[in-house]
């Protein structure tokens, strides 16, 4: 009975200080054991643990997975004295994790520091670019990538040493005009949707100048065709027409003189004409009294 | 020896408890995963299955195994609204309108100022770079999708972006975004990304409309002008015909008239040929009395002199 009581006393006691100094290190964190304060080992591979139990070594998680701030808004000038307004996100991770426990430093503050620190780094970078190397239609001038790269690759050497922090990558979020230089902005693209309205009207009535030419032309070449073919039609005819009269009369051509002296003559001779006529024509031929006829 | 049996079944009793309690604690490794989720299986922090398949298994219970559920099916979507010019309060719009007194917007390669919005969806492709490798995996996505947004725009011309060139930006920002967050691997994959706003801001609104309506005029009076060509032609055509027609009646008119006439004399010189003075006598006569009768005034003039033509009337009808 006593025996029993002993080995359940010796359990409890093994459970309890395993509970103490045993622990665990998961994918998230890092963990640094320190040992009154003066750091002992760096556990960065997760897993179960062990310590000296209580009150001699002490358990630090650090944040291994990596974290995004946004950058204050700051404007700087460009290297054409263009200003301008940018805020940049930085992603970083702990990648020392023993540095940046003792440089003391929570990850706000971090934060702040090396935003402070990308801001100046703009400025100076900036210093070297044009507003045509920040926005170009031709995308092979734009250079904003190389001047992320820039900057992230100046941060990242002060920040390993100083916090033993690695800068995964910084980008820019935000671009924008101050007020002033916005106004300008906004009236230059009024004056050009101006300009493009009036080249759209002009453009349409240079169209429709040309269209009525063309149809002009259209136009009288059709009737200048019809006409052509007309005529050639009535020339035919009268050919033709001709054709026919000249076989008939030339079968006996002083008959045919005569008809059309009678046919002349009536078309002449209408209504309200006046005739004078000889007592010799013909036609008073029998009228006439002469001596011969004796009557 | 009652007291001993008593003593002896409530000992029985309490290790009949202590037993369902241990069951209890290892049937309490027991768990599911739901259709639309993944799990990460952990022992002592160390991941031992990293996607645990939707169905019912079983991990060592607390506090030797943990289980990490991600949705990894569930789309999600987030509205990027960091560019628009709406100022609603608590809006990120309004936020940076706060801290800088100034409209957000974005700048054009020809540098115009646009406002744009975009809808990204989203969902886990990888659960253990999600969980594992990245804080505020939404937040990251926000800031990536705008850097891309301004990369994007900042070499393109203003009519690209608000007319034309949207399913292009489109693919640009899924290509790009997501490039980024392979390389940092977030852990999540974007499925759609959407313009939904793309306008120039309020202020200039009404000179963009007016290009438009510019547009529009434009294919109006030319396509005025196209119909009244065509009007033009067929009419033009229409006269042609008549044209061509009245020819041909002509042709025809003047060829029939020359066979009647030609055939009338053939008769006459028939007949003349028969009797030669008498038909021109009589021809001329018919002429005569077909003439004269339409003629107002007939002078007859003496052939030996006589000045004053004597006035008859001949032939008339009174």
């Amino acid at each position: 009975m006593k025996t029993k009581i002993l080995l359940l006393m010796i359990a409890v006691i093994v459970l309890v200080l395993a509970c103490y100094s045993l622990f665990t290190v998961n994918e998230k964190e890092f963990v640094i054991v320190t040992r009154f304060g003066k750091p002992v080992r760096t556990l960065e591979q997760a897993g179960l643990y062990f310590k000296r139990s209580g009150f001699l070594e002490t358990v630090n998680r650090i944040e291994k997975r990596a974290k995004v701030f946004k950058t204050q808004p700051i404007q700087l000038l460009l290297g054409d004295k263009n200003p301008l307004i940018i805020t940049c996100y930085v992603c970083w991770k702990i990648s020392d994790p023993l540095t940046f426990l003792q440089s003391l430093t929570s990850s706000d503050i971090v934060d702040q520091k090396i935003g402070d620190m990308v801001n100046s780094l703009l400025g100076s970078t900036l210093g070297d670019y044009t507003i045509e190397n920040i926005i170009n239609v031709r995308p092979e001038l734009v250079k904003l990538e190389e001047i992320e790269a820039r900057i992230l690759q100046e941060s990242e050497q002060k920040a390993i040493k100083k916090y033993g922090i690695k800068i995964i990558d910084v980008g820019i979020r935000r671009l924008a005009y101050p007020q002033i230089v916005t106004q300008s902005v906004y009236d230059r693209m009024r004056a050009e949707r101006e300009k493009e309205a009036k080249r759209y009207l002009a453009e349409g009535k240079e169209e429709v100048a040309k269209i009525e030419a063309q149809t002009d032309k259209e136009v009288a070449q059709i009737i200048a065709e019809a006409n052509k073919e007309a005529e050639i039609l009535k020339g035919q005819g009268d050919k033709e027409a001709m054709g026919i009269y000249a076989e008939a009369y030339k079968q006996d051509p002083a008959f045919f003189e005569f008809t059309k002296s009678l046919e002349a003559c009536s078309e002449v001779l209408k209504r309200k004409s006046t005739l004078i006529l000889s007592t010799e024509s013909e036609i008073f031929k029998y009228l006439k009294y002469t001596g011969k006829t004796g009557e | 020896m009652e007291m001993k049996s008593a003593i002896l079944s409530s000992k029985r009793f309490i290790c009949y408890i202590l037993i369902v309690l241990v069951l209890l604690y290892i049937a309490s490794g027991i768990y599911s995963i739901p259709q639309t989720q993944a799990g990460i299986h952990q022992r002592f922090g160390r991941i031992i299955n990293p996607n645990v398949k939707p169905g019912i298994h079983y991990a060592l219970p607390w506090p030797i195994d943990k289980i990490d559920k991600v949705s990894v099916m569930i789309v999600q979507r987030i509205l990027i609204d960091d560019f628009s010019s709406n100022l609603e309060q608590g809006s990120i719009p309004y936020v940076f309108h706060k801290m800088t007194g100034l409209t957000p917007n974005c700048i054009s390669g020809d540098n115009n100022i646009v406002n744009i919005i975009c809808a990204i969806q989203y969902s886990v492709s990888n659960p253990v770079d999600y969980l594992f490798r990245i804080k505020d995996n939404e937040r990251f996505l926000r800031d990536i999708v705008c850097n891309s947004t301004i990369k994007c725009l900042a070499a393109l011309q203003v009519d690209e972006i608000l007319t034309y060139g949207k399913r292009k930006i489109e693919n640009m920002l899924k290509t790009r975004a997501q490039e980024k967050l392979d390389n940092l691997n977030c852990g999540l994959i974007i499925s759609f990304v959407e313009l939904r706003d793309v306008s120039p801001p309020g202020t200039v609104q009404r000179a963009f409309d007016d290009v438009i309506n510019a547009k529009i005029d434009r294919r109006k009076i030319v396509s005025q002008a196209e119909s009244r060509r065509t009007e033009q032609v067929l009419q033009a055509k229409a006269t042609a015909t008549k044209v061509i027609e009245k020819a041909k009646t002509y042709k025809v008119e003047k060829i029939s008239a020359a066979h009647g006439e030609t055939q009338r004399f053939g008769k006459q010189l028939e007949s003349y040929r028969e009797t030669k003075k008498v038909t021109k006598k009589r021809l001329y006569f018919e002429f005569v009395k077909q003439v004269f009768p339409d003629i107002e005034k007939v002078y007859i003039v003496d052939n030996e002199g006589n000045k004053n033509p004597a006035k008859i009337k001949i032939f008339s009808d009174n």
